[in-house]
């Protein structure tokens, strides 16, 4: 039997009467990513400072690989091949970023000198290697916090030769990018058979890197199994010892009335113009990335910031924001972004804490003498309605688990009536079980008339709490997100500003909110680790299967392409193609002899409509995954198809696009002809359906001529022709495709009609980009992304058992002359140095 | 729910004013053997002798309490008993009557620790820094002014003499001033908005901001209250002899003494340099404490160095105790 790296074996502690820990087993597999889980004083942190030497076990022993061990303090654990990363950032500020990588450990010349020269080579590329933008000449002092806890991460995992890494919540405080980059090391120490002990609130984290899971309970262990093997929803059964009911609490629909009106908010160099209403009953959400103002905005409101410009007014009657105190008076509550620093007195009495803000108005005889009674009356009232746990009546704020201190910090507006609630990181650091009653007392604060503001960088949070999010970049509002659209996927693209890179690396849609699902992100992020390796996942033997309908079109081309190149990266995926003529039968015949040959995925592309299928029916009769690309999305009369996920562009957001292109450059007034691809597809439906949504509403756009071009250039310059002939005067031109449009273009030419009319259509085919760059009455298309690495990804997750969303949408934007360029030079570069 | 905070068990209570009992049953040690070793200690005189020493540092302490509870210092009290006191002397030297002198001394302890408290909560000056500025510039105009020696102008109103050394209703008049002030501010500081507002501020500054708290001006006004604190205690000093003297033990102590010893109270009675800790109560209570001491070891024959040696020894205790129990 292969010996474990770590090894647990009823480890008990207690502190005073508390057993902390009772009897605990635990093992960790050598070269294993294994997550610890549980709610706050479940006794996860108890674990890792005995793990890494801070405290001893009353009973039980420790065993590293085999051999049994008593740390007497951390330094011993670290010599003993134990490294911890704690929460708290343990760095020398006023070192530099080498100095602190290289302390106690500096190379040297003549095995006396520091050598300062190596020393800062060799930090900054271990930095660099990392993909992280940091410095490392630059004193500690002067990085971000997440670039410090970065530091931290590489020093204490990447030094010191450990066999086992304990990190307790190593991604907070870290972006995005960040928390890549260190994911990536965590893959890279799994690869060298380093075992890693993770713990973390965040679930879904855990579940893209975790291979084992263990839950704890009230010192005791729950469970302990393959990631695989657990729900997210499961889990935190386990941890809080009992079914929540639902995370998120039923919203009340807001009122119509404007409760919470802001105009032309601004605050110099830290946000400028921001404006929006929050109706009585409604919350709102404000996100976006550090420094993109969101949380200056909470923070403005509440008078924490001087205000350069603009108007606040609740209920109609405008305010004046000078100072928290005045804020209060007139309504405003607030509750800080971090409890611990801004928002609690932690050497004073949670009843102290309770009745803080309103001392003066509410327990004091004439604003100075403190009723003493009433106080103490209500502050036990908010400690009832919350469930706040306390020992004593004099218990201090700072004795009480994080949930318990949040709870406190939001029941102080409980006391008293407000107009409006501003709320920032509600729920940040506290257990799931305080989450959930968190939310349901912001939801009673809602429900009672109050219009709520929530900034947050829990994106969930923010989803499953608010009505509409608003998100702010770069000191700007841009974008305010609301209904079927909020997903975290649109508030990262309007928090980003997504730039024409997208185009080429597909973002994808809608990310379902049931946990089961494995988001998008995840699996992405799986294949490109796959990727680095050459071996997706466990390594196990994938098939995949594809069938392409017709091959007439370059996008179709490049679709099988990129099916093929992307099943390549790993060794253990094997790939097979069926390459259709564009007719049903044939394409029925080739996904039969695909489902011959046993794939553990399926996917068609068709053009075929209802003819295909009895092919989806004989693949799901076969049991194989079945995903649908591009085209060809059942439609109601076959409810009984069972597909797995539907992945393709986002055809009616296309519509959308192209038909307000043509009604702002038509200012709302035009005759517009369609030359249209062949019915019997989504492509066409849904291209057709956006387009019309948005011309429905300019009374004064007629459509005036519509025929068909199936999709082939020939065809469409025929069609196009005729439409020409029989109108004297058209103003614009939907193409529904590229390679209709060069058709369209054609005839124009040849009726000596291009001026004086615009076309739009759908691709980004070569050389109509070309065109539009060129000034051509083709004046736009979107972007229509035939790479199938999304598909692939998304294919291979599925083949090792992940649950993925039904629906796929990728957004695009509309290319136009300004950016074509880039667009050419971005997609068609790459494309050319693959082949 | 009134019932369960009525019936707080004693031993939260106890933990709750540990270091308030802990003085107190000092005191009693004391009182119960000091007689033992010495009978004067125990008669009348001495005891008026006693609070009338006491009251002076006990006054200074209740401003000291309520600067350190905010989480500030006043290096400056001392400074300013001792201008206070200066000038408070030469005005009744030119005719003044004690009682328009009192209230004049009143409101230069006040305009001093406003200037005190402008530099600190507006100026944003660390408090160690601004005071200890504003005390050396006090001391050198005193200094510079009486050239180290006593300043005793003739014909002065004899009231002042009075309400240094006379008595009301059997106590000395300093002592029940000191009740007064005592009491007064101990219910400031527990039963007032503007109490649990310095206390609020003290622990977590930014927090008391966020829940409605007028920061700057409560920070400013302690200041304030310590100046006139200062400014009464250097009246009542330089009262009982109805001349001004040189900083010298006699009268309490040179300025950096009484700081110390302003200090030395607080903190033996509760309190802390960072802040939103401490009561009135203890504070007085470590206050009387030193005095009891002092007084104590005199009698003894053995001088104030060793009185200063005994009650260092004490701080340590006293406060390394108090920390223990609430360790947790």
């Amino acid at each position: 039997m292969e010996t474990n790296a770590l090894e647990i074996r009823g480890v008990s502690k207690r502190f005073g009467s508390n057993k902390v820990l009772d009897d605990l087993h635990l093992s960790l597999k050598k070269g294993e990513v294994h997550a610890l889980m549980g709610e706050n004083g479940a006794g996860k942190s108890t674990l890792i400072k005995i793990i890494s030497g801070v405290y001893r076990a009353d009973e039980g022993e420790l065993r590293l690989e085999g051999k049994s061990v008593k740390f007497q303090n951390p330094f011993e654990a670290q010599t003993g091949g134990v490294a911890t990363l704690f929460q708290e950032i343990q760095e020398i500020s006023e070192l530099t970023v080498g100095e602190n990588l290289y302390a106690g450990i500096e190379p040297t010349k003549y095995g006396l000198f520091v050598d300062w020269k190596s020393l800062r080579t060799k930090a900054q590329k271990e930095i660099d290697d990392l993909g992280l933008n940091i410095d490392a000449a630059q004193k500690m002092r002067r990085l971000a916090p997440s670039s410090r806890k970065m530091v931290e991460i590489i020093r204490a995992v990447q030094k010191r030769g450990a066999s086992v890494v304990i990190m307790d919540e190593p991604t907070a405080n870290l972006n995005q990018s960040e928390i890549d980059a260190l994911f990536q090391m965590i893959a890279d120490l799994r690869n060298k058979g380093v075992s890693i002990l993770y713990v973390s609130h965040r679930i879904r984290e855990i579940f893209q890197i975790a291979d084992r899971i263990s839950v704890l309970r009230d010192g005791r262990l729950i469970r302990t199994d393959n990631t695989v093997n657990f729900t997210e929803k499961e889990i935190v059964s386990l941890m809080v010892g009992r079914e929540l009911p639902e995370f998120y609490p039923q919203r009340a629909p807001p009122e119509e009335s404007v409760a919470l009106q802001v105009r032309g908010l601004t605050v110099d160099g830290q946000f400028d113009d921001v404006s929006f209403d929050i109706r009585s009953k409604e919350i709102v959400g404000i996100a976006g990335l550090e420094g993109s103002g969101a949380s200056s905005v909470v923070k403005a409101l509440y008078g924490l910031k001087r205000i350069g410009k603009g108007t606040v007014s609740i209920n109609g009657q405008p305010i004046t924001i000078s100072n928290p105190r005045k804020s209060i008076e007139q309504g405003l509550a607030y509750v800080p972004e971090d409890r611990k620093i801004d928002g609690l007195f932690l050497n004073k009495t949670v009843a102290f804490n309770v009745i803080a803000a309103g001392l003066k108005r509410y327990f004091s005889w004439k604003g100075f003498v403190v009723r003493k009674n009433s106080a103490q009356v209500a502050s036990d009232g908010v400690i009832n309605r919350l469930g706040i746990k306390v020992s004593g009546p004099l218990s201090k704020m700072g004795s009480l688990s994080g949930g318990n201190q949040q709870k406190a910090l939001v029941g102080r507006w409980l006391i008293g009536s407000y107009k409006a609630l501003l709320l920032e990181e509600p729920t940040r650091g506290v257990d799931i079980g305080a989450k959930v009653e968190i939310y349901e007392e912001i939801n009673k604060l809602a429900k009672s008339g109050l219009p709520v503001l929530i900034h947050s960088s829990e994106l969930l949070e923010l989803i499953g709490m608010c009505d509409r999010v608003i998100v702010m970049r770069a000191g700007k509002v841009s974008g305010i997100i609301s209904g079927g659209d909020l997903t975290e996927e649109n508030i990262l693209r309007k928090a980003l500003g997504v730039t024409f890179k997208s185009v080429y690396k597909p973002t994808l849609g809608s990310i379902g909110k049931d946990p089961r699902y494995l988001s998008a992100q995840i699996f992405t992020n799986k294949a490109r680790e796959g990727e680095k390796k050459g071996i997706y996942g466990q390594g196990k033997p994938i098939k995949l299967a594809f069938s392409q309908s017709v091959m007439n079109h370059p996008v179709r081309i490049n679709m099988v392409e990129t099916f093929k190149s992307n099943c390549k990266k790993y060794s253990n995926v094997s790939c097979l193609v069926a390459e259709g003529t564009g007719d049903p039968a044939v394409e029925i015949d080739n996904i039969r002899k695909l489902i011959d040959e046993r794939p553990d995925v399926l996917i068609v592309s068709s053009l075929s409509g209802a003819a295909v299928y009895p092919a989806y029916k004989a693949i799901n009769k076969a049991g194989i995954h079945l995903i649908i690309n591009n085209s060809g999305i059942p439609d109601d009369s076959a409810k009984d198809i069972q597909y797995t996920s539907f992945i393709s562009p986002d055809d009616w957001h296309n519509g959308r696009l192209i038909g307000q292109y043509f009604a702002d450059r038509l200012h709302g007034k035009g005759d517009i002809i369609v030359i249209e691809g062949v019915a019997e597809s989504s492509n066409y439906e849904h291209r057709l359906g956006g387009f019309m949504e948005i011309i429905d509403k300019y009374p004064d756009i007629r459509i005036v001529g519509k025929r068909s071009g199936a999709w082939i250039r020939t065809p469409a310059m025929k069609a196009a022709a005729g439409l020409l002939e029989a109108h004297t005067k058209i103003d614009g031109i939907f193409a529904m495709n590229d390679e209709m449009g060069m058709g369209v273009l054609a005839a124009l030419r040849s009726a000596g009609r291009e001026h004086g009319v615009i076309m739009v259509s759908v691709d980004g085919q070569r050389d109509y980009v070309e065109e539009i760059l060129a000034g051509s009455s083709a004046e736009a298309t979107v972007f229509w992304d035939s790479d199938m690495t999304t598909v692939v990804d998304a294919s291979l997750a599925v083949a090792e058992g992940a649950v993925i969303d039904p629906r796929i949408w990728y957004k695009e934007p509309l290319i136009i002359k300004a950016n074509a360029q880039e667009a050419l030079d971005r997609h068609y570069a790459v494309r050319e140095q693959l082949s | 729910m009134q019932k369960t905070h009525a019936s707080t068990s004693f031993p939260i209570w106890f933990a709750e004013y540990r270091s308030e009992l802990t003085l107190a049953v000092l005191i009693g040690l004391i009182f119960v053997i000091g007689p033992i070793f010495t009978e004067y200690f125990f008669t009348i005189d001495n005891l008026f002798n006693l609070s009338r020493q006491g009251s002076y540092l006990a006054i200074v302490t209740v401003g000291m309490a309520l600067v350190l509870i905010v989480g500030g210092i006043d290096l400056s009290v001392g400074a300013v008993m001792q201008l206070v006191g200066l000038c408070t002397v030469l005005l009744l030297g030119s005719g003044v009557s004690a009682w328009v002198a009192l209230i004049l001394a009143l409101l230069m302890g006040a305009a001093l620790g406003a200037i005190n408290g402008i530099l600190t909560a507006y100026v944003r000056m660390q408090a160690f820094i601004a005071t200890l500025a504003t005390g050396g510039i006090m001391t050198g105009i005193v200094t510079t002014y009486t050239h180290g020696n006593a300043v005793a102008p003739r014909g002065i109103d004899p009231t002042f003499r009075f309400l240094g050394g006379g008595t009301i209703a059997g106590i000395p008049i300093p002592a029940a001033a000191m009740i007064v002030v005592v009491l007064l501010s101990a219910w400031l500081m527990a039963n007032t908005v503007y109490g649990k507002n310095v206390y609020a501020i003290g622990s977590n500054k930014i927090a008391a901001l966020n829940v409605g708290v007028n920061v700057r001006l409560v920070e400013c006004s302690v200041y304030i209250v310590s100046g006139i604190s200062a400014a009464l205690a250097g009246y009542l000093t330089f009262a009982r002899s109805g001349t001004f003297q040189p900083a010298t033990a006699a009268t309490g102590g040179t300025p950096v003494e009484v700081v110390i010893m302003a200090v030395a109270a607080v903190v033996l009675g509760g309190g802390s340099l960072v802040g939103g800790k401490g009561t009135i109560t203890g504070a007085f209570l470590g206050a009387l404490v030193s005095a009891i001491l002092l007084n104590f070891l005199v009698l003894l024959g053995m001088g104030i160095w060793f009185q200063r040696f005994i009650l260092a020894i004490i701080i340590i205790v006293v406060v390394v105790s108090a920390r223990k129990t609430q360790g947790a």
